[in-house]
């Protein structure tokens, strides 16, 4: 063994950290040179010093003063951790209520510029299937139904609930087609007779357009629902020689700020292709926001030498408590 | 402490039964805090360190798995929080001075005044040159040598492989006994 082999040995000796045959090895040299040797006895008078070195005195009363301390940061700790999460929870419900103010405001913002094109259906007026092709300016049919023509289907709404003892929840008309929806039990409240009410009158219109500007209207029902009432109805074409079966499914009711909301579904059936009708291929679901009798365009399919539009208009109507259409304010039939 | 004991305290512990800690507190404060002086060398700052340990201990007691003895445990995190505040105030440390030994250094020997001046002012030294020692062969030194640990259980505390702490120890001996090296020979 060399000598620095040996001073790097002494240490782990003292600290019995050596093997047998390390120990013996390290012994053999220590008794050969004395200059290890000294070094060993310096080292093992340190080390003693360093064993006997006094460990310091508690303080008085120690023990329960480090309790008290112990805890007392325990709670500060506690209550940090506690404040912490409480500023990070506030600053996340903060910035998700930014965000949705935000989209709110987006949202809003995108509504009226809709309505501010009166004739356009909302963005959530969609063609299931087909591109997004941009939507004409309303231009209504010249044949469009008159005016008064919902005070009849009102009337007659009326005439039919009254006797069927107020359980008829809608109705849809066209032409000479007649179809009701009636409440399921029969202890319906709605529709009580001789009791104030209001209605919504909603007017469907699909209407072909060719080439030329020639109009023809394949569809026009209108409907007269009790508020958020589902109507679901199939109807044939206008046209006595079609065979189409149009499919309609339609809820309607006025929203606080006095437009109404509608919800439309509709399909075509045409059940001989060779009749060279133009197939309509995928059916329209829209939402809308619509003002009073303000026509929107829901859907149109096919191009320039034949196309299909549906178009929508509504308004409330109110039946007064004698069981006939109220002529009041705001009642234009 | 018993094992056993032990663990059922940590337990009850973890579910913030602080009886139970105030017993872990009771059965280790002492070395804790001893361990804490001698890598300070203050008794503030034994005191402060102290305290952080339990504090830390208490709070982080879901991360101890008794893969180590609870002792052990408690001494990893009681000298990182020594050498840290060591760290922060190298500049301006207070040092054992041999004007002002611990009190046991004060107790009255059986020998001559001189050799008793002489073992007072060798004290006081050794304290000095032990707190000039840097932090990591200090603790390396202080766990092996004065708290009689074994390399395995120092280097578990310290984050070092073995070979790491025996070489530190070393270099902690060779400093030391440059420094002391009139007193030392024979």
């Amino acid at each position: 063994m060399d000598c620095k082999t040996s001073s790097e040995l002494i240490g782990r000796l003292l600290d019995n950290n050596l093997s047998d045959a390390e120990q013996a090895a390290l012994r053999e040299h220590l008794v050969q040179c004395p200059v290890c040797e000294k070094l060993e006895r310096e080292h093992r008078h340190l080390h003693a010093a360093l064993r006997s070195q006094p460990a310091p005195d508690l303080p008085p009363d120690y023990s329960r003063r480090l309790r008290e301390e112990v805890w007392r940061k325990v709670k500060m700790t506690e209550r940090r951790s506690v404040s912490l999460s409480f500023r990070i929870m506030a600053i996340a419900a903060i910035v998700m209520l930014s965000m949705a103010v935000m989209l709110l405001a987006w949202r809003l913002h995108d509504r009226q510029k809709e309505l501010r094109q009166p004739g356009v259906a909302s963005e959530t007026a969609r063609r299931g299937g087909s591109s997004s092709m941009p939507l004409p300016a309303i231009r209504l049919p010249k044949n469009a139904l008159p005016e008064n023509w919902s005070a009849e289907q009102v009337q007659a709404f009326v005439s039919v609930q009254d006797y069927l003892g107020g359980a008829m929840r809608w109705m849809a008309i066209d032409g000479n087609q007649v179809e009701v929806g009636m409440s399921g039990s029969g202890t319906s409240t709605v529709g009580e007779k001789n009791a104030a009410r209001e209605v919504v009158v909603v007017t469907l219109q699909y209407v072909e357009r060719q080439s030329d500007n020639r109009t023809t209207i394949l569809s026009n029902p209108q409907f007269v629902l009790l508020p958020g009432e589902e109507a679901s109805v199939r109807l044939s074409g206008r046209n006595r020689d079609s065979r189409e079966l149009f499919r309609y499914r339609v809820k309607a009711a006025k929203e606080k700020s006095g437009q109404i909301s509608a919800r439309i579904a509709f399909d075509c059936e045409v059940p001989d292709a060779a009749e060279q009708r133009p197939v309509i291929d995928s059916p329209i679901n829209a939402e809308v926001m619509v003002k009073e009798e303000t026509p929107v365009l829901l859907g149109a399919s096919g191009d320039a030498t034949r196309r299909h539009e549906l178009y929508m208009w509504a308004g409330m109507r109110s039946i007064a408590a004698n069981g006939r259409p109220s002529s009041g304010k705001g009642d234009h039939l | 402490m018993d094992e056993i004991v032990e663990t059922q305290l940590i337990r009850r512990s973890r579910r913030g039964d602080h009886e139970a800690f105030d017993q872990l507190m009771q059965a280790y404060h002492e070395r804790v805090y001893r361990l804490a002086y001698r890598l300070t060398g203050s008794a503030d700052e034994a005191d402060g360190v102290t305290q952080d340990t339990f504090v830390q201990a208490y709070c982080s007691l879901r991360q101890f798995k008794g893969r180590s003895r609870f002792m052990t445990w408690l001494y990893s995190i009681a000298v990182r929080k020594g050498l840290d505040l060591r760290r922060e105030r190298h500049s301006s440390r207070e040092t054992l001075s041999a004007t002002d030994p611990p009190a046991d250094a004060r107790r009255s020997s059986a020998r001559g005044p001189l050799e008793t001046l002489r073992e007072k002012e060798f004290a006081g030294l050794l304290s000095d040159a032990i707190m000039k020692l840097p932090g990591d062969q200090r603790a390396a030194l202080t766990l092996i040598v004065q708290e009689g640990l074994s390399y395995k259980e120092a280097a578990r505390i310290l984050s070092f492989p073995e070979g790491t702490v025996a070489w530190r120890v070393w270099k902690a001996r060779q400093f030391l006994r440059d420094m002391l090296a009139d007193y030392l020979a024979p």
